[in-house]
């Protein structure tokens, strides 16, 4: 039976783990945000509307800063970078991605 | 043209959060950006739209980041303040109605003052704009004149017709500026017919039939409307739950002339079926409210339906207006959690 808070800890913890990839993904190489979108949607079953809003939030957080570049066709692309408290928190979140991965591998396979 | 209405409806939606407008037009340059990356990598506006989110959703996740307008003030702002006016409304309307009773006989219509205390919290509580503000008074500016015309002048009929400034203003919230404006004529079209016909040719019943103007103008447009925002759902980005409220609110407003109008004339229930709307204001607060106001924005109506149906049917004048201390009480308990 599904718990009536099951959708909102379940949207919650997927909202938590595209927060780790967008941080991860800008950590590997500036982009810009539709590339930040594409890049997540390719390989993770997301919503595409949560990825922009998350984006912005750790930008405001000071995870990215930004900047500007020329395209050569219509407006400038605004490309995100990461700042050193987005590294400090992507390596947090690799540590505690990694230990929470350990622990669920171990349930599963029936070590616990 | 699809991207201005998908970035329009963003902008708008913006509008109820706390963002200033460097921030909004900042994002909405992201989202044309992205819109056009969309289009270079060969998507058409559908493909771009599904891609990038719904209007209302991406607005919705933003919220993460900034809180919408009336959280803020109800969290932060003035709750303090507000809630100390607010509890002090019933104990200032029950001091005046026994002063207009006892000192006056005033007793009806002096119960009127305990309307204050839902249009107090009204106030108070603050709602976005001013349109919006004005739909939830509506139903009290309506029942005051209606009640104070009735007992000074004995004016009960034609009075009533002024609970048609509730559909009026109602009408004003959505957003189809023309329709809208033809709707409130056809209702004004329908009031000079029917006092026309009443007073001139003495013809009230016949007259009543100047009533279908405004249902039929308000139903072609409604149908209009529905028919549109389906074909154009893509542009405007909208999900499957705002058109659902937008169908839903035009379907209200007509349920709640028709009702008042059959209560009225079928049952002679026009004193008591003004109450239907009040479904005008608390659909839109059900449907727009943030979760945390939402039970503080309905509070003067559940109220006031309490206190009059126990009034009107019982008789428990004397008694109902405490239904009128939940106002307050709901107030503080919501803004202390």
């Amino acid at each position: 039976m599904h718990s009536k808070g099951g959708g909102l800890v379940n949207s919650q913890f997927k909202k938590g783990i595209i927060e780790m990839c967008v941080i991860a993904v800008i950590a590997r190489q500036d982009l810009y945000g539709f590339a930040v979108i594409e890049t997540i949607a390719k390989d993770i079953d997301v919503n595409e509307n949560t990825i922009y809003p998350i984006l912005r939030r750790l930008t405001v957080q000071g995870y990215f800063d930004t900047y500007m570049e020329a395209t050569g066709i219509g407006a400038p692309r605004k490309y995100y970078r990461i700042t050193e408290i987005g590294k400090a928190k992507m390596t947090e979140y690799a540590a505690e991605w990694s230990k929470f991965l350990r622990g669920v591998l171990k349930i599963l396979g029936g070590n616990a | 043209m699809m991207k201005r209405n998908y970035l329009d409806e963003i902008r708008k939606l913006l509008g109820d959060y706390e963002i200033s407008a460097a921030e909004i037009n900042d994002i909405i340059a992201d989202y044309d950006r992205m819109y056009e990356d969309g289009l270079a990598k060969g998507m058409n506006d559908a493909e771009v739209i599904a891609f990038l989110g719904n209007p209302e959703k991406i607005v919705r996740e933003l919220g993460d980041t900034y809180p919408r307008k009336v959280d803020v003030r109800f969290r932060h702002g003035r709750h303090g303040r507000d809630n100390k006016i607010i509890a002090l409304t019933p104990f200032i309307a029950t001091i005046t109605y026994f002063i207009l009773g006892m000192a006056f006989g005033l007793w009806h219509p002096g119960w009127l003052v305990f309307l204050l205390i839902p249009v107090t919290a009204i106030v108070v509580n603050g709602r976005q704009s001013f349109i919006s503000t004005l739909t939830a008074l509506s139903p009290f500016i309506a029942v005051v004149t209606f009640f104070l015309l009735g007992a000074t002048v004995g004016a009960w009929h034609p009075a009533w017709l002024i609970f048609l400034i509730i559909p009026m203003i109602g009408s004003l919230n959505k957003p189809l500026k023309w329709q809208n404006i033809a709707f409130s004529a056809s209702l004004l079209i329908a009031v000079g017919g029917y006092l026309y016909a009443g007073y001139a040719l003495g013809e009230w019943g016949y007259g009543a039939l100047a009533f279908l103007l405004p249902l039929f103008v308000g139903a072609a447009f409604g149908l209009e409307v529905t028919i549109r925002d389906w074909r154009h759902m893509d542009t405007k980005g909208w999900s499957r739950a705002e058109k659902w409220f937008r169908v839903g609110m035009i379907l209200i407003i007509g349920g709640a002339i028709a009702g008042y109008l059959a209560l009225g004339f079928y049952a002679n229930l026009w004193g008591v079926a003004w109450l239907l709307f009040f479904a005008i204001p608390v659909y839109a607060i059900i449907g727009k409210a943030g979760r945390k106001s939402r039970l503080v924005a309905l509070s003067p109506f559940i109220a006031t339906t309490i206190f009059y149906l126990l009034g009107w049917f019982g008789g428990w004048w004397a008694y109902s207006w405490l239904a009128f201390l939940m106002i307050p009480i709901i107030a503080i308990l919501q803004g202390n959690r």
